[in-house]
């Protein structure tokens, strides 16, 4: 059905073992430092409210909540980890879909398959489909027995809802990353461009909200997805996910129009 | 257009911002034919392949592949099925074993013949690419070439540090494949290698074809290169004029048996050339061919101390330095 992307997937599965194990060890060591946080006492929530408000921001909406196993988790794992870091990760790996096997000059070959370059830009992004899949799979289980291996209880609900809306924000920057990577024709330059996009509108996010700059924030694909929110109370807003979702289709749309048209050169 | 072509060009184009990769090429490959294509490195070659299977776009002219016009996308998708692509570089992902991609190519396009090809140029298949020898990636690249049983095949200069054997095995496997009546475009920058198996040369020069000819005239009509060393200088002028190319005169360097185009004036009549052995192909302007002469020109190196001679076949360097240089 899907040969480019059963193919690409079967590549790298050891990769994305590597990643989600990796993740899953960051979530469990905090996960297992939060016991000893909360005994300490520390009014953690009085230090933050003490911040200039910007970075009371960057730490995310749930400050009152440091000491419960939500917000610490929201404030520590996914509000830069899980939405910056795996963002511009997923960017990272769009970036050399197009990139990767021009850079690799593997392009030869692949061209010169029935297939044609839109079928090829589409399968090479849905093989980053599995990789989202597996990620949240693992580490939204760890999370979820970690929590109860040391006596405190997320929802689980709460924990499906955090996952689940990660899947379109990051598939949108796995987008982004197919159309850097059709344009630029160095694998590792557009990998650091892609993520670079991505990372700079995680700053551009947390710097710009709640000042009069706040429009410039809008445009940051962050914007479209609160883990934090959504770990603590709030539920999966659609207009987000519809959001994001039209972004992607623009994205990889616009990787098949230039894909089509570029001349591959040796 | 003709059903028995399976390349057609017609005005063929590409030019990289204002350098010219390739210009105005009309080419034309029959069904059933090994068809070279001759020419230097950085000629246009390749551009030219790259063009022909989609990988650029021309500037200007259009491209047949089997029949479609390959200027339209769902074309030259739907041709790729019955068309094998051996490429210059063989890259293919290097973690991943000889069988697995191998599998890989055979979901997209078929494999109707692998069995056959894996046999006949076996390799490692469960070892990763990565640990292959350039001569096993080849194998495996001859392998995905012709796996799905193209009609046409595309190799962009395919032998290329392929040990002798292998190549002598190659060579026969393309006649019988072209008995079959597989058609083969194959460009190459080394005349020996082509004349083995083409039976047709296009010779690419600047990016323009300069001659489209049967291998066997390309060869006749340039002659052998005779390379004397004597221990005396020997005169060389005498050889130039009786009709032979000197191109060298230490150590001495003559073409023989070449078509020459010799302007005299009216000074040297057809007779006196057909005196020295020399076959007149034309009078005005004389050409001539200097097949016959051996034993003059054996009589006249006898009068010296050879140290070595070598009669041989022209290089393309030398078809192009002394056949085409006039283009």
């Amino acid at each position: 059905m899907l040969p480019i992307t059963s193919f690409d997937f079967k590549r790298k599965i050891k990769s994305k073992i590597g990643v989600s194990i990796a993740l899953t060890a960051l979530a469990l060591l905090i996960i297992g430092v939060f016991p000893s946080i909360q005994e300490s006492g520390v009014d953690f929530g009085q230090y933050i409210e003490n911040l200039p408000p910007a970075f009371a921001k960057a730490f995310g909406a749930s400050i009152a909540n440091y000491n419960t196993i939500e917000g610490f988790l929201s404030i520590e794992f996914y509000s830069f980890f899980w939405l910056a870091v795996l963002g511009a990760y997923f960017a990272y790996k769009g970036g050399s879909l197009i990139s990767g096997e021009i850079e690799n000059q593997r392009i030869d070959l692949i061209l010169s398959n029935p297939v044609s370059r839109t079928r090829i830009a589409i399968e090479k992004f849905l093989s980053l489909l599995p990789d989202i899949l597996i990620i949240n799979i693992i580490v939204a289980s760890s999370i979820y027995l970690g929590t109860i291996a040391i006596n405190e209880k997320i929802a689980l609900n709460a924990i499906l809802k955090v996952h689940a809306a990660s899947i379109p924000f990051w598939l949108a920057c796995g987008a982004l990353g197919l159309l850097i990577s059709t344009i630029i024709n160095q694998e590792k330059r557009s990998q650091l461009y892609a993520a670079g996009i991505i990372f700079a509108m995680y700053l551009i996010e947390t710097i710009t909200i709640e000042t009069k700059y706040e429009i410039l924030s809008k445009l940051s694909f962050t914007h479209y997805y609160k883990p934090v929110n959504l770990l603590s109370l709030g539920e999966i807003e659609p207009n987000n996910v519809i959001i994001l979702t039209t972004l992607t289709l623009i994205l990889v749309a616009l990787s098949t129009i230039i894909f089509e048209k570029k001349d591959i050169k040796t | 257009m003709d059903e028995e072509t399976v390349i057609e060009t017609k005005g063929l184009t590409k030019y990289y911002g204002d350098v010219k990769g390739a210009e105005d090429l009309d080419l034309s490959v029959e069904s059933g034919e090994i068809f070279g294509f001759l020419g230097p490195n950085g000629a246009g070659k390749t551009t030219t392949i790259r063009l022909l299977l989609g990988f650029l776009k021309p500037s200007r002219g259009k491209a047949w592949l089997l029949g479609r016009d390959i200027g339209d996308r769902k074309q030259l998708t739907f041709v790729k099925e019955k068309i094998g692509f051996l490429p210059s570089e063989y890259k293919f992902y290097e973690d991943v074993t000889g069988r697995k991609m191998l599998n890989h190519f055979e979901s997209i396009r078929g494999g109707e013949r692998r069995d056959e090809l894996e046999e006949m140029f076996p390799i490692p298949f469960d070892d990763k690419i990565r640990n292959y020898s350039h001569g096993n990636k080849q194998k495996l690249a001859i392998i995905q070439t012709f796996m799905h049983n193209p009609e046409l095949v595309l190799m962009d200069e395919p032998t290329q540090g392929l040990d002798p054997l292998m190549q002598r095995e190659f060579n026969e496997f393309l006649f019988e494949e072209k008995e079959k009546g597989l058609s083969v475009f194959f460009s190459s920058h080394i005349l020996s290698e082509v004349r083995k198996v083409c039976d047709r040369v296009g010779i690419i020069k600047n990016g323009e074809i300069v001659a489209v000819e049967d291998v066997e005239d390309l060869i006749d009509k340039s002659g052998k290169i005779v390379e004397v060393e004597t221990k005396d200088k020997i005169s060389s002028l005498e050889f130039g004029e009786t009709g032979f190319e000197v191109i060298n005169k230490d150590p001495l360097r003559i073409i023989v048996g070449k078509t020459l185009e010799v302007q005299t004036g009216s000074k040297i009549g057809r007779d006196q050339f057909e005196e020295k052995g020399f076959k007149v192909l034309n009078r005005d302007p004389l050409r001539i061919m200097a097949t016959g002469n051996y034993n003059f020109l054996l009589d006249e190196l006898s009068k010296s101390d050879i140290e070595d001679i070598e009669i041989r076949e022209p290089s393309l360097e030398d078809i192009f330095m002394h056949f085409y240089e006039e283009e």
